[in-house]
């Protein structure tokens, strides 16, 4: 068995080299439409998929050491449709050359379509969604997986919170699926379900998020399950949704054991997007001079290559961005190595590894007297409450070591059967602190400094086994069947103290604090597993149909909580393979799917009571934690999708999905009432239902495209509806800011506030005496969502002059509102321009008046009172009642937007070095100049409405308070290949 | 196709062998900082309930002084300077223009009624315990329990009602229990701690009656304790105690650790008129810095971990004192005393020079003002005396709006004690 062991390791470390006494299979792979030779296309031997070359820079290829025998062979390329050849094979050499069309739809795209199956999307039957995300890399730099993904999936939106370097994200996906959970999708890279927490000391709002652990220049692609139709295989809490990411790996080289080295530098700025306007808020200066240029710099090395046997990936990242305000930047070191070993015909080794180095600071902005924000939005007078200095000497910073690592090892013992195993972990620490300089005063804190300090670990394993077998069962219908298991296990725990009282600034260890405020401790330890079975039928190439189920366990108190069965059901038919379609129409496809996912309760929702210790200044005593529903069981969700995907005159493309989302037993917690003293937690109850559906649209189009010249248009469309049907009786369930809602009738997160109908007179005098605002729950109006109705983008990428290259997305949302509570606080405060104007105008109205009297600053001295009872003050007096701040009737804000988001344009050096004696030693280079979010548009009446104060996971959404806004970034970027 | 059969078999069956999912995922390490509740039905975790009862009620004791202060006349909402007021929740407080949603009011009304809570459930369980190898264990906890569930009571009847001028609020779900029941309940449960009390907890709780029957002028019930074992110069106050990880909220909200209250002028001007008083009223001045320079005042005499007087008997004395005034042949407990004699103990024990002249009521509310300042007791004295500061449709004038001219108009009915929230309004099934 030793010896199995070492030869086993042996092979993961070590290349093969097969001698044999055969043949060689060349020739030349070229764009079928411009004839250019395709650098880097590959052609393998179907029936040895390990075996197979590369193309060179000439477009020449060449498989050595081929048995003879008859073979079919596969020519593929990134964006190209792959072309098959038989060949047989002697002694000799034999010259196949292929020639690739341009695949506009992404059809021959192998994709993830469910946890144990690949397709492409001109089979599948469900609607798939993938980002080739090394294509956007080679033009962009990104600084996260957030602004990779941004705006590049129908049907998705990935929301951070605010401009924020290293802040969290927010996806929503289709209509949100379920009432119950944090709405987020589970995310696995390279097979492993990863950690997307936010974590750390929130500042403000702001927390780290843990996504920003991963270095985008690493991920090859991403794929998108938008909902249960897709994901039931994943189970319980794939009801959001499942993004599958997946890193780069080894590719042949050209001529055998060449060594790929890529050196990637970017260079670049960040800055204020948007101006604010003194005709917004008094304070627009000092708001605009904290606004710093934050510097961009990153270097990414990668080394890759491989041969028949043994492939491999490493990278190397190093990334220095600041943020456009003090106090915020990312340092983040990550390496990646991934190798693939093809022991022999039948096994194949993987193993993916990832340890990032992440460093995050964080401003105090948000909900915040301590940060730059709320001292520059809130007063005509800027630092009211806390000191620039003592701002600038707040610390607030996390930092994470990460490792995320998998192994993966498939057998393929007979011809159509095939045996996967995974396993994979995503082990972090992370360590975040929090400190105030005794120096200084913040606001007015009675304390000379305090530290905080919290630890995580996070500790995360994924485990899959399936197989997967396929026949056929005669000459035209083929059978997958696929069974398999996985479990996850997830443990964390953290630790967090807090203490205060220092005698000097001089040290600043928690140990010199001498007050310990606060102590605390976390432990979780959850765990699922599933088993799941599929069956695939395809009727000759034609007819599709899948049926398949997964049985859940999951780690949950109570009766009802631990095991649920989730069924799938899909088929497909390819109408362009039945000749009933004009010669337009080069391909069509319609599927339907049908799918059903859930969401567990809370591990403990299930017991009854809970306890937990208290402290006072009596000791330790035991208080009430939780108050729980023996009887919970898991949310389920449910989802219909029908689609098409077509293309017409082999340059247009067409993707089209109708989904239906409907979620019932949705948790939803009932507030006891005050007076039964159990207060200490909502208790849960299934009684919630939710619908949702909407449509997403894909068109891409080539136009153009000859040797010198190629025009590539994209646009994305998509529509989202949800509606809360069912509360069970419970009472509208709010945000912390009482604002966003969900109750019957109403879209989940609703903006819902107290209505304000106009303004209230005196019928005497014509003075003003108030606003009318209405009273109570049936008071409340329908104020606008937090998130689009409508939402997409277009994308143009024309190469011209043969190696120049501009790429441009604009995006847009519609439908959504913002709370723009910067302005209803600013009013308060005697700070926003309009409200200070309009009570000069109803100046000598009883009641009417600054709430913050300025010399310097109101632009209400300025303006001559209007006569009450003329059209021009009642005008004023509704306008002003409308802003009434007891309301946030007057500040939930249209906020639909357009934002042009991404625009490079990139000379590509590969012909000029490919024609000078630089060739020997170089093997590509390019540069790039791009922008991200140039020009914004938009309804909002604030700055940014793509932000929320509260983080990515708060119930709290779409909520602008002290919120930095977006960054405009500009870098230059400097590939070379050795 | 056999060969097939058996990979397919074996496959199978290694995986549901594998992994028998039902007990992997049942096998998970315990939580280390929850306590399920039948594990609390023993004597030895009795005395840990107990504690947490007493944690409770002092953070609802905080809680509820603070919100009260400022809705009577020794706090207010000042937003201007760098009082850092930023709370519209405590602006409604100030102004007695309370939503029922109000959540500075949330948190207090749902503290004090967890404290009662867990008080009544603390005499449940000793009870099913039934027989303790340790009386003194019962007997103790069965003390706090009931001291805690009497004075839960008393504050819900008195800081809360269902409208703005009629106290009264629900115990368990039950209908709106009016003010003098719940008063009533709430000397039933301090008799039944008297039962179990030692001589230092009877003068306790004795006072602690004391206070009740004073808050709702009962003159006659608060003498007859008073002839009793109360509290007399040198005992120590009854207090609610703090620590570092459980700061006091007048630290928090209405103190040198954030001002969403500030101090009213007016016990400035009591310390400007006689320097000695700030011996018992400890504020700070501060000047604003965003308006045109103005003195306001914030209250310093809690740090964070200072303890709170609940009952003295410094409040005993004025007690006494009031009730003379009301009636000088009352018998009060303190044979020989009169008004002036017991005032100017009060005022002696902190070095305040002996009053001079007539003590009538205004007097001894006034010395209550500033003996009992930021202890709760203002509010009640203001409504038991009619003297109640917020009177509708009239202007209300802070620091801010007196530099601006723009005073505040209340509304027409102010509250005079804190709204049953939204949270018991939507959810209790008798409202």
């Amino acid at each position: 068995m030793f010896k199995k062991l070492q030869l086993l390791a042996l092979a993961l470390f070590l290349p093969f080299y097969v001698a044999a006494q055969s043949g060689t299979i060349t020739g030349k792979i070229t764009d079928a439409k411009t004839g250019e030779p395709l650098t880097g296309a590959t052609v393998i031997i179907q029936s040895n998929p390990s075996q197979g070359g590369a193309a060179g820079a000439n477009g020449i290829y060449t498989i050595n050491n081929v048995t003879a025998g008859d073979y079919t062979l596969i020519a593929k390329f990134i964006g190209f449709k792959e072309v098959r050849s038989s060949v047989s094979v002697g002694s000799g050499i034999v010259t196949v050359d292929f020639s690739l069309s341009e695949d506009i739809l992404g059809l021959e795209d192998i994709v993830v379509t469910g946890i144990a199956s690949r397709s492409s999307k001109a089979v599948s039957e469900v609607a798939i969604s993938r980002i080739n995300a090394a294509e956007l890399t080679e033009k962009n730099s990104y600084n996260s997986v957030s602004q990779l993904l941004t705006s590049k999936v129908a049907g998705v939106s990935v929301q951070p919170a605010s401009g924020t370097v290293g802040g969290g994200i927010r996806f929503l996906v289709r209509s949100g699926g379920g009432l119950n959970g944090n709405g987020q999708p589970v995310i696995y890279i390279d097979g492993i379900r990863v950690d997307n927490a936010q974590s750390g000391f929130g500042a403000g709002g702001q927390n780290y998020g843990t996504l920003s652990d991963v270095n985008p220049e690493t991920i090859e692609s991403v794929d998108f399950l938008k909902g249960p139709a897709a994901a039931a295989l994943y189970g319980t809490s794939g009801s959001n949704g499942v993004v599958l990411i997946t890193t780069k790996k080894g590719e042949i080289s050209p001529g055998g054991n060449t060594v790929n080295v890529n050196y990637k530098y970017t260079n670049g700025i960040s800055d204020q997007a948007v101006d604010l306007k003194e005709d917004y808020l008094i304070s627009a200066k000092d708001a605009n001079a904290i606004i710093n240029q934050g510097a961009i710099e990153s270097h990414d090395v990668s080394i890759s290559g491989g041969n028949e046997s043994f492939r491999y990936f490493t990278a190397f990242n190093n990334r220095n961005e600041e943020g456009i305000v003090g106090q915020n930047s990312q340092v983040r070191q990550t390496v990646q190595a991934n190798f693939d070993a093809f022991l022999s015909e039948k096994i194949t080794l993987s193993a993916t590894t990832n340890f990032s180095l992440n460093t995050v600071n964080l401003p105090q902005n948000d909900n915040n007297i301590f940060g730059w924000l709320g001292n520059t939005l809130l007063f005509p007078n800027s630092y009211a409450f806390t000191d620039s200095a003592a701002i600038a000497a707040y610390e607030n910073e996390s930092q994470t070591n990460r490792f995320m690592g998998s192994f993966k090892f498939n057998y393929r013992p007979i011809t159509g059967l095939s045996i996967n195993l995974s396993a994979g972990m995503d082990n972090s620490d992370l360590r975040s602190f929090t400190y105030q300089s005794p120096e200084f005063r913040y606001g007015s804190l009675g304390f000379d400094g305090s530290k905080n300090v919290f630890n995580r670990q996070n500790s995360q394993s994924t485990f899959d086994v399936n197989a997967s077998y396929t026949f056929n069962i005669n000459d035209q219908i083929t059978s997958n069947t696929v069974i398999g298991t996985q479990i996850f296990n997830r443990k964390f725990q953290t630790t967090q103290i807090g203490r205060q009282e220092y005698s000097t600034s001089l040290v600043r260890d928690a140990q010199s604090a001498a007050i310990i405020n606060t102590a605390s401790e976390g432990f979780g330890h959850n765990r699922s597993a599933g088993i799941f079975f599929q069956e695939e039928i395809n009727y000759d190439q034609t007819y599709f149909l899948t049926v398949g189920g997964r049985q859940d366990f999951a780690s949950a108190f109570g009766n009802q909580a631990a095991n649920i069965f989730y069924p799938k059901a899909s088929a497909a038919v390819r109408v362009d393979k039945l000749g009933v379609l004009p010669s337009a129409i080069d391909f069509l496809k319609l599927r339907v799917a049908y799918g059903e996912t859930g969401i567990l309760p809370g591990q403990n929702d299930g017991i009854r009571l809970l306890w937990q210790t208290t402290n006072s200044g009596f000791g330790i005593g035991g208080v009430p934690s939780s108050i729980g529903n023996a009887e919970i069981e898991p949310e389920r969700v449910r989802e219909l999708e029908f689609g098409l995907e077509a293309s017409f005159f082999k340059n247009y493309g067409i993707d089209f999905t109708y989904y239906i989302q409907n979620a019932e037993n949705s948790i939803i917690g009932l507030q006891n009432s005050p007076s039964t003293g159990l207060v200490a937690s909502d208790s849960p109850f299934n009684i919630g239902k939710k619908e949702g559906s909407g449509y997403e649209l894909a068109l891409n189009a080539t136009p153009i495209i000859n040797r010198g010249f190629q025009v590539d248009f994209t646009a994305l469309i998509s529509y989202a509806e949800n509606k809360v049907t069912n509360l069970g009786g419970a009472q509208p369930i709010r945000d912390g800011f009482d604002l966003n809602t969900i109750q019957e009738g109403l879209p989940q997160s609703a903006f819902f506030p107290q209505e304000i109908r106009g303004a209230l007179f005196d019928p005497v005098t014509g003075f003003y005496t108030g606003a009318d605002i209405a009273a109570g729950e049936e008071g409340r109006i329908f104020a606008g969502i937090p998130y689009p109705e409508y939402q997409g983008s277009f994308s143009l990428n024309v190469r011209f002059l043969k190696n120049f290259n501009l790429y441009a997305l604009l995006d847009y949302q519609l439908g959504l509102s913002i709370f723009n509570n910067t302005l209803l606080f600013a009013n308060n405060f005697g700070n926003g321009a309009e409200y200070e104007t309009l009570q000069g105008l109803l100046e000598g109205t009883p009641g009417v008046g600054s709430s913050f009297y300025n010399n310097n600053a109101d632009p209400s001295d300025d303006i001559t009172p209007l006569t009450p009872g003329t059209p021009e003050y009642i005008a004023a007096a509704n306008r002003y009642a409308t802003l009434n701040t007891n309301s946030d009737f007057g500040y939930v804000s249209k906020a639909d937007f357009a934002r042009l988001r991404e625009v490079s344009i990139s000379y590509n050096f590969n012909d000029l070095i490919n024609s000078s004696p630089l060739s020997q030693y170089v093997k590509s280079a390019s540069i790039s100049f791009s922008g991200t979010n140039l020009w914004l548009s938009s309804k909002y009446s604030g700055v940014d409405p793509e932000v929320n104060f509260a983080g990515a996971r708060s119930s709290s959404r779409g909520q602008d308070f002290l919120t930095l806004p977006q960054a405009r970034s500009f870098f230059a970027t400097f590939n070379i290949g050795f | 196709m056999k060969n097939l059969n058996k990979l397919f078999l074996l496959t199978f069956v290694a995986t549901f062998t594998f992994v028998s999912c039902s007990d992997f995922v049942s096998n998970t390490d315990a939580p280390i900082n929850i306590i399920a509740d039948d594990a609390l039905t023993t004597e030895s975790q009795i005395p840990f309930l107990a504690t947490g009862v007493m944690a409770r009620f002092t953070q609802a004791f905080d809680n509820l002084s603070v919100i009260s202060g400022g809705l009577s006349d020794e706090l207010q909402f000042d937003a201007d300077g760098n009082s850092l007021a930023t709370f519209p929740t405590f602006a409604q407080i100030d102004q007695g223009d309370i939503l029922f949603d109000n959540n500075s009011v949330d948190g207090p009304y749902e503290i004090i009624n967890e404290a009662r809570f867990i008080a009544d459930d603390l005499i449940r369980r000793i009870g099913e315990i039934g027989t303790f190898e340790d009386p003194t264990v019962r007997d103790e906890a069965l003390y706090t329990a009931n001291l805690v569930g009497g004075m839960t009571r008393y504050w819900l009847g008195s800081y809360f009602g269902l409208t703005q001028t009629v106290q009264g609020a629900p115990i368990d779900n039950s209908d709106i229990i009016p003010k003098a029941d719940l008063i009533a309940q709430a000397i039933t449960k301090l008799d039944a701690a008297l039962a179990l009390a030692d001589a230092p907890q009877t003068k306790i709780v004795n006072s602690l009656k004391v206070e009740i029957y004073m808050s709702v002028n009962d003159y006659a019930n608060a003498a007859t304790v008073l002839q009793g074992s109360v509290l007399e110069s040198g005992d120590a106050p009854f207090q609610a105690l703090y620590n570092q990880q459980s700061q006091n909220a007048w630290f928090s909200q209405a103190g040198e650790g954030r001002t969403q209250f500030n101090v009213n002028q007016r016990f400035a001007d009591y310390i400007t008129a006689d320097t000695t008083e700030a011996n018992r009223i400890d504020i700070v001045a501060f000047v604003e810095t965003v308006l045109t320079p103005n003195i306001t005042y914030y209250y310093h005499g809690y740090d964070r971990t200072a303890p709170i007087d609940i009952v003295t008997w410094q409040e005993m004395d004025l007690a006494r004192a009031e009730i003379l005034v009301d009636n000088p042949s009352a018998n009060v407990g303190s044979a020989g005393s009169t008004p002036l004699t017991l005032i100017n103990e009060v005022r002696a024990s902190h070095a305040i020079p002996a009053f001079v002249g007539v003590v009538d009521q205004d007097v001894v509310i006034e010395e209550r003002d500033k003996e009992l300042f930021a202890t709760g007791n203002r509010l009640l004295d203001q409504l038991r005396t009619n003297t109640f500061h917020l009177i509708g449709g009239q202007n209300y004038t802070l620091p801010s709006t007196a530099q601006t001219g723009n005073p505040i108009v209340l509304v027409a009915t102010p509250w005079e004690h804190f709204p049953i929230t939204a949270g018991e309004r939507n959810n209790n099934p008798n409202f």
